[in-house]
């Protein structure tokens, strides 16, 4: 009993003092490499701060960001839920096989109705009369499919879809859902991998009148490891994806412009690979405003696209049918401004979003 | 602060344990005294001043009672005691309620005073008042020094969540205690399974009746998981606060009473009440139902005692409506028990008492739980079919199968089954070898994964905070 008693004590007084002294004389780190963010640092203290619990709800998220082995103890807390207590989700991430999903199941109808107000809002200010046509595209999020193989809840996808074209009346919609399947993601991240949706990009192109400008031959070019952005949330050790990417000499030879910096780049900018976002090869990531522009176009079409993360990796695919093509995120810049530097006249357009966005569209601007 | 917390548990801990145990007897208590204002300083700024003013009161009406013992000033002191505390807890609890309901009787546009409730003030003051009445009954001695009384008012390990501690049973411990290894071994064990049962299981709960809360594909049985899922989860909670109370406690060589007793095993509503939230069941007998005349009275004085003990405890739990139904309610069952069903009950087999008991109490905390009157309503309108809902869903499938385990895990663990086993077990001189070695083991498994869930982000704090 004594013993037991001693090894109690000793083993509770370890882990308190251990990870106190620990706690306390650690070097606070900047930043997390695995969650792909900035820690909280200490809290700036003053009697304001503190008698408003700003300081106190400050010093409570710099015990938690900067806890030792604190990326040990996130793939615990995953394993310990997905193993021990046989749980379906850590962290709201489903994963099987190796495929990391967001489980999202409540459909936002406010969110759709407000994305569906913006896309409007662009058609009745530049493209009702542009000379051009209009599309929309919804891009289905990962459990769309993963919810099907695994038996997972998901949001009212077919309500969503049944909102978006009755509130886009003026536009083509082009229904890609049965053209992919949970093996065109990446296991572990949010997006579809480009060497799996060439289909997807020959049908919007069929759609959009240009199909005969594609050439469909591509060499396949590897990039690896890839840790996706579930991978960090999940905090398992789970394998690492490959990007692949498609290129050719049309594409190759293509530029990108970037309205907001001034630069050219190529379409794939392949020393994001080694940044905090590699997914941001694809058109070098979150930018407002780009022009690809193809010197071998056979066509002088112009296409302008309104897009999310999911544009980045399938627009270069369309690249061959145009001489440009104006990529749009009215996440990182106002529908308003945008005329302001795209001449809509002639134009088609595309809207090209993902559920998930429609689902949270409050960043649209 | 939580106790389930980082700061908590790898800061302020080991602070305070390493200075309790450094400094000489004498300083204990001031130890004490001032780790645990640190501690509700940390969550609540402003109303440590409240706690202050409520522990001072009832300091001075302790030294005039006793000055003036059987002269009638004793009395006038003593109402005057309750008076003060009752005050505090009715304004800073019930005035935006009360104002809510003469707004609405009387269509009158009174402003809301939009108080936020402090945190553990129906926990101290009940402690408060426990303290004088006794001081006046002469069933506890007065404390002359104010450092004690505030010691045991404000003493963090049940200061914000209870259990509410009679200051007799800590009378004696405030002057005279002993630290022995196996207080502190046994005390470090209960807080770290009561840490577990909130972390691991309590908050887990939560998520499910979160998801619950915002399933589009509810059905009948769905909303039978819910009232069972939070059922577990207000069980595993608080009492999971309770094992840490008495753990802590337990280390620094205090001896708090137990606070639940299995009640989910009961076989009546009223052996329900006695094994759930002992302490407030105990402080309203004590202080409201035998002054009122208990139950030897008429049977309609009985009724009325009845109602209004009832009354007072689900206004205890909050400031709503739900709260005084959810009391009301249980009276109901009491009045029934009486007269009806327990020579019902008698009759037939236990297992049918069981059921009764778990489904009336299920049924009990879906109102508990509800943001008003009429959520409460449909949520029990959707446990008997009464929405336009089906039997079943996807999503019940779903939901049944992800937290199954734990359902399977949590309701053995409300029962006595483990501890049972082990206490059996230990009467075997190998086996009880192998469950010593397997405490330390435990202790330091639910420490780990604890500290995974709180570096993971996720808890949520205690229900009982908000009483």
């Amino acid at each position: 009993m004594k013993v037991k008693n001693i090894a109690t004590t000793v083993v509770f007084l370890l882990f308190i003092f251990g990870f106190f002294f620990v706690c306390i004389f650690r070097t606070p780190s900047d930043y997390s490499d695995s969650e792909r963010r900035e820690l909280a640092q200490f809290p700036e203290l003053s009697l304001d701060s503190v008698i408003s619990g700003e300081a106190i709800s400050g010093f409570d998220d710099y015990t938690v960001d900067q806890f030792p082995l604190r990326d040990n103890f996130r793939g615990l807390y995953s394993w310990y839920r997905l193993n021990v207590m046989q749980l379906k989700e850590t962290n709201g991430l489903a994963v099987k096989d190796g495929y990391i999903a967001k489980v999202e199941t409540e459909l936002y109808e406010n969110s759709v109705n407000n994305a569906v107000s913006k896309f409007n809002g662009i058609y009745e200010a530049y493209l009702k009369d542009n000379g051009g046509k209009t599309y929309f595209c919804i891009v289905p999020d990962k459990n769309y499919y993963f919810s099907d193989e695994y038996g997972y809840p998901a949001m009212d996808y077919d309500r969503l879809r049944e909102m978006m074209q009755s509130g886009l009346g003026e536009m083509e919609f082009i229904d890609i859902f049965g053209e992919l399947e949970l093996a065109d993601y990446y296991k572990t991240d949010t997006h579809w991998s480009q060497d799996k949706i060439t289909d997807v990009a020959e049908l919007i192109a069929e759609k959009l009148g240009v199909a005969e400008y594609i050439s469909g031959e591509y060499a396949t070019k590897e990039l690896y490891p890839f840790y996706g952005v579930y991978h960090a949330q999940t905090a398992l050790d789970l394998p690492a994806d490959t990007i692949r990417y498609l290129t050719n000499e049309t594409l190759d030879a293509c530029t990108v412009y970037d309205y907001e910096t001034g630069k050219t780049t190529g379409i794939y900018d392949l020393e994001k690979f080694n940044s905090k976002e590699p997914y941001d090869v694809f058109l070098s990531g979150t930018k407002a405003l780009l022009r690809i522009d193809n010197p071998n176009a056979a066509s002088e079409k112009e296409l302008v696209v309104f897009r999310d993360s999911f544009g980045s990796s399938l627009i270069p695919l369309l690249a061959e049918c145009y001489s440009s093509i104006y990529i749009v995120d009215i996440r990182y810049v106002a529908s308003s401004f945008v005329g302001n530097f795209i001449d809509f006249s002639g134009k088609d357009t595309l809207f090209l979003y993902s559920t998930l966005v429609l689902n949270s569209s409050t960043s649209l601007k | 602060m939580l106790f389930s917390s980082i700061p908590f548990l790898y800061y302020f801990l080991p602070i305070v344990i390493g200075l309790y145990f450094i400094v000489p007897f004498k300083f204990k208590n001031l130890i004490l005294l001032v780790t645990s204002l640190f501690f509700y300083f940390y969550g609540e700024p402003v109303y440590v001043i409240l706690m202050l003013v409520s522990s001072f009161s009832s300091y001075v009406h302790g030294l005039l009672i006793d000055k003036y013992r059987g002269t009638k000033w004793a009395k006038v002191l003593l109402v005057s005691s309750v008076v003060t505390s009752l005050a505090m807890l009715g304004f800073f609890k019930y005035s935006d309620f009360f104002i809510e309901n003469v707004n609405s009787i009387f269509k009158t546009d009174i402003a809301l005073l939009g108080i936020a409730l402090p945190i553990g003030i129906s926990f101290y003051t009940f402690q408060t008042l426990s303290y004088t009445i006794d001081v006046y009954r002469g069933d506890a001695k007065v404390q002359r020094s104010f450092i004690r009384l505030a010691t045991y008012v404000l003493l963090f390990p049940q200061l914000i969540a209870g259990p509410i501690v009679r200051y007799t049973t800590v009378e004696e411990d405030l002057t005279e205690r002993k630290h022995t290894l196996e207080n502190f071994a046994s005390g470090a064990t209960r807080f770290v399974i009561g840490l577990g049962k909130k972390v691991l299981i309590a908050d887990v709960f939560y998520e499910f009746c979160d998801a619950f809360r915002a399933s589009d594909d509810k059905s009948v049985v769905f909303y039978w998981l819910y009232a069972l899922a939070f059922s577990l989860h207000i069980y595993f909670d608080f009492s999971g606060y309770s094992d840490m109370a008495i753990g802590l406690g337990r280390i620094f060589g205090f001896r708090f009473l137990e606070n639940f007793d299995y009640p989910y095993i009961s076989k009546s509503v009223a052996e329900f009440w006695r094994r759930w939230h002992m302490s407030l069941g105990t402080w309203f007998r004590d202080y409201v139902y035998i002054p009122l005349g208990g139950n030897r009275v008429p049977k309609l004085r009985w009724l009325f005692n009845t109602l209004v003990v009832w009354l007072l405890t689900g206004l205890w739990h909050g400031a709503a409506w739900t709260f005084v139904i959810w009391g009301l309610y249980f009276a109901l069952f009491l009045v029934l028990e009486k007269f009806v069903l327990n020579k019902f009950f008698e009759r037939i087999p236990r297992v049918f008492s069981h059921i009764y008991v778990i489904v009336a109490v299920m049924i009990s905390f879906v109102v508990f739980n509800a943001a008003d009157l009429a959520e409460a309503v449909s949520d029990i309108g959707g446990m008997f079919g009464a929405l336009d809902i089906p039997l079943w869903s996807k999503e019940t499938a779903y939901y049944l199968s992800a937290y199954g385990l734990l359902f399977a895990v949590s309701m053995i663990g409300a029962t006595p089954i483990v501890k049972n086993t082990v206490l059996k077990l230990k009467e075997t001189k190998v086996v009880g070898t192998v469950i010593n070695v397997l405490e330390p083991v435990t202790v330091a498994v639910i420490l780990l994964l604890v500290t995974a869930c709180f570096v993971n982000g996720s808890f949520s704090p205690f229900l009982y905070f908000r009483f």
